[in-house]
């Protein structure tokens, strides 16, 4: 006869095995651990702790930008301030609104009437509105050419073919200094040979004058001539993006446009074209974006008088000590502060930030998709 | 009599007008800049009134640059090192990255959102102004006692720990375009190849380096190389603004010693593009083991050859005549 306390016992030693036969069986391992890796719960929280923890990394820049850019001085030495700032001012961002004279002056000046503003819009438009044209111009030409190009390298087998598309990739592979210096003597000679005598015999003293600039190298005319004949900034990806679209539209739309009677450019323009405007699209946005960001061939082609955003805010902190007021021996650039700096570079990457936020999927979608991979 | 229509085959050289501005473009913008800054670079070069003036001085520049010069060299070093450091840890950080972005998980695109966005806003001045604020660095890691001890061991070793943690995030904004390259090859590869290795046995770490590593070796070289450009016109590196300033201060004499930095500027990464070449192409190791009988018709073939060439060795010119001439007969005869 069992006693009481062996029959508690027995319970306990069953429940035990129980319990320690689910711990053993494979469902356990299975919900927490899954069969592969990242399949289980725990797999999934490590991937997302990895992946929460470099977004942060990836957007501290960011972040830290913004939050400085709110900071007045006294919140900025405050050692009891890292992220909110005290008080909402937007102090920071007219003062470098002003230094990189990105709006239009009439919008911010005061005692003006509605249309004196608006008038003064076009008259002078301030830097944000001119490095948005001349950008638009160039990736306008970027994208014509770089379509023309795509389009002959993929549907003709003409000859060369093969060794023009390697030339293709390797003007890409190429560095960009390595090139720079004789089309800075060729650009150099078309301005004392052409465009001087040219200008001095039409414009020089007429009111056309006011339109042309008699030195090239303070003009977007060189960017737009290297976009023209297909070498702007990574042209040659631009050229491969629409060279794996065209190939990808049936080669039997082609033959029977052509029966029709079509001429080459009918084909290209009814066919190849209207079939990929949203490729257009995506082209056009990296066009835009990687000129915005082409530093280098702003320095070098277009030095003085340069209205792109980015290149105003490399010379930020030297105009912010020309304008700042202080007494003779006082240094102007002591007055700079990391709020003011950060404002600049904020307003800066502000118009990129919201085409990249409205045009997402479209860059991301260009990437994926320009073969560079493989194929 | 009616005329009749024939299909014509349509010339594929109207291609040639398409490329027209692209051709001239990379004659002009590339080809000839290419060599000519190759010649440039011998050549002590001034401009007058009169234009250009070039007078070959030989190695002259090269000499001023490497040791007249005081600083070029650290910058070489400086530009050496970082792509270096640089490129091994934005090929493995963005591959970590990419694997992770395509096991089963929520919000991918909202992170994929994340890790592109550097790529929209990334360009030499915004990166200063912001390394300038102090928010690239990762953490500080002088004071760390393993520092310390990495420090006395090898201070070439040290330089290159502190240069990424310095500058961390500026890594990790490198990684925008090859995440995406990397996620796209991942996606391309045949789900039914994991599905024979589980069958298998094989858990996941092997398919990774089994499956994964090797199908994504093209991509990791488009990766590669597109990083190594990227990092090399970047303002952020060393010898970027060197170059920049020799020839924006060098304008009219001295682009001919402009041009012999930029060649060694340029014979770097192009070495470098040509070592990530070696390490990643795939190779094609397949070969074709000849069966007996193929040996044996390469061998008459041979022989035949050499016959026939002894035969014409030997021939007289009448003979050699008749031949061609027979030949050229016989084709006519059949045309007709």
């Amino acid at each position: 006869m069992k006693s009481k306390f062996m029959n508690t016992f027995e319970a306990i030693s069953k429940f035990f095995s129980k319990v320690s036969a689910f711990l053993k069986s494979d469902k356990l391992k299975k919900m927490f651990m899954g069969h592969g890796a990242g399949r289980g719960i725990i797999g999934k929280i490590i991937i997302y702790i990895l992946l929460i923890g470099i977004s942060y990394v990836f957007l501290f820049p960011i972040i830290r930008m913004i939050a400085l850019s709110f900071m007045t001085r006294n919140d900025l030495l405050s050692p009891e301030i890292t992220w909110i700032p005290s008080s909402l001012t937007f102090n920071n961002f007219v003062v470098s609104n002003h230094v990189l004279q990105l709006l239009p002056p009439s919008w911010t000046a005061s005692n003006l009437s509605f249309w004196a503003r608006v008038t003064g819009t076009f008259t002078n438009p301030g830097n944000l509105f001119k490095s948005l044209l001349n950008m638009t111009i160039l990736a306008t030409i970027q994208t014509v050419i770089a379509a023309f190009t795509g389009f002959a390298f993929a549907r003709y087998n003409f000859r060369f073919k093969k060794t023009l598309f390697v030339l293709l990739l390797l003007s890409f592979i190429i560095p960009l200094p390595m090139v720079t210096i004789p089309r800075i003597m060729m650009i150099s000679n078309l301005q004392e040979n052409i465009w001087i005598p040219i200008y001095d015999a039409l414009f020089a003293n007429n009111f056309l004058s006011g339109f042309f600039s008699r030195a090239l190298f303070s003009t977007l005319v060189p960017q737009v001539l290297f976009a023209l004949f297909g070498q702007g900034i990574n042209s040659a990806i631009l050229v491969l993006i629409f060279y794996n679209f065209f190939k990808m539209i049936p080669l039997a739309l082609d033959e029977a446009a052509r029966i029709d009677g079509a001429t080459s450019l009918q084909v290209f323009w009814h066919i190849y074209v209207k079939l990929v405007v949203p490729i257009i699209l995506i082209v056009f946005l990296f066009s835009f974006i990687w000129n915005w960001n082409d530093i280098y061939t702003a320095t070098i082609f277009y030095q003085s008088g340069n209205p792109l955003v980015v290149m105003r805010l490399s010379l930020f902190d030297s105009v912010f000590a020309d304008q700042a007021p202080g007494a003779p021996g006082d240094v102007g650039i002591g007055l700079i502060s990391e709020g003011y700096k950060s404002a600049a570079t904020f307003l800066a990457i502000l118009p990129l930030l919201i085409l990249y936020l409205v045009a997402q999927k479209q860059f991301i979608e260009g990437i994926e998709r320009t073969g560079m991979t493989g194929e | 009599m009616t005329k009749v229509k024939r299909r014509k085959t349509k010339s594929q050289n109207v291609a040639y007008i398409f490329l027209l501005p692209w051709l001239i473009g990379l004659v002009f913008f590339i080809l000839y800049p290419f060599l000519n800054t190759i010649w440039l670079s011998l050549n002590a070069v001034s401009k007058d009134v009169y234009g250009w003036t070039y007078q070959f001085i030989g190695m002259e520049n090269y000499i001023t640059a490497f040791f007249r010069n005081s600083e070029f060299n650290q910058l070489v070093v400086g530009f050496v090192m970082m792509e270096l450091t640089y490129i091994p840890m934005i090929l493995i950080i963005s591959l970590i990255l990419a694997i992770l972005l395509n096991s089963n998980i929520k919000f991918r695109s909202g992170f994929r959102l994340i890790f592109f966005f550097p790529v929209v806003v990334m360009s030499g001045p915004v990166m200063t102004q912001l390394r300038s604020s102090n928010t690239m660095q990762l953490m500080d890691i002088s004071e760390l006692l393993i520092f310390r001890m990495i420090d006395n061991i090898s201070p070439f070793f040290s330089n290159m720990l502190i240069n990424i943690f310095d500058n961390f995030t500026l890594i990790l904004w490198f990684t925008g375009i090859p995440i995406i390259l990397f996620l796209n090859g991942l996606q391309k590869i045949d789900k039914s190849l994991y599905e024979a290795a589980s069958i298998d046995g094989a858990n996941s770490w092997q398919m990774l380096w089994k499956i994964m590593l090797p199908n994504l070796k093209s991509t990791g070289l488009v990766v590669g190389i597109y990083t190594v450009v990227q990092i090399a016109i970047f303002e952020v590196n060393p010898i970027y603004s060197f170059v920049v300033g020799t020839i924006n201060s060098n304008y009219t004499n001295g682009l001919g010693f402009a041009a012999a930095v930029v060649l060694v500027y340029s014979v770097i990464v192009l070495t470098f593009v040509a070592l990530i070449f070696l390490i990643l192409r795939t190779k094609d190791d397949t070969k074709y083991e000849d069966t007996i009988k193929e040996k044996q018709q390469k061998h008459i073939a041979k022989i035949n050859r050499q016959q026939l060439r002894k035969m014409r060795d030997e021939e007289t010119l009448k003979e050699w005549f008749d031949r061609v001439f027979k030949r050229k007969k016989k084709v006519d005869g059949d045309k007709s």
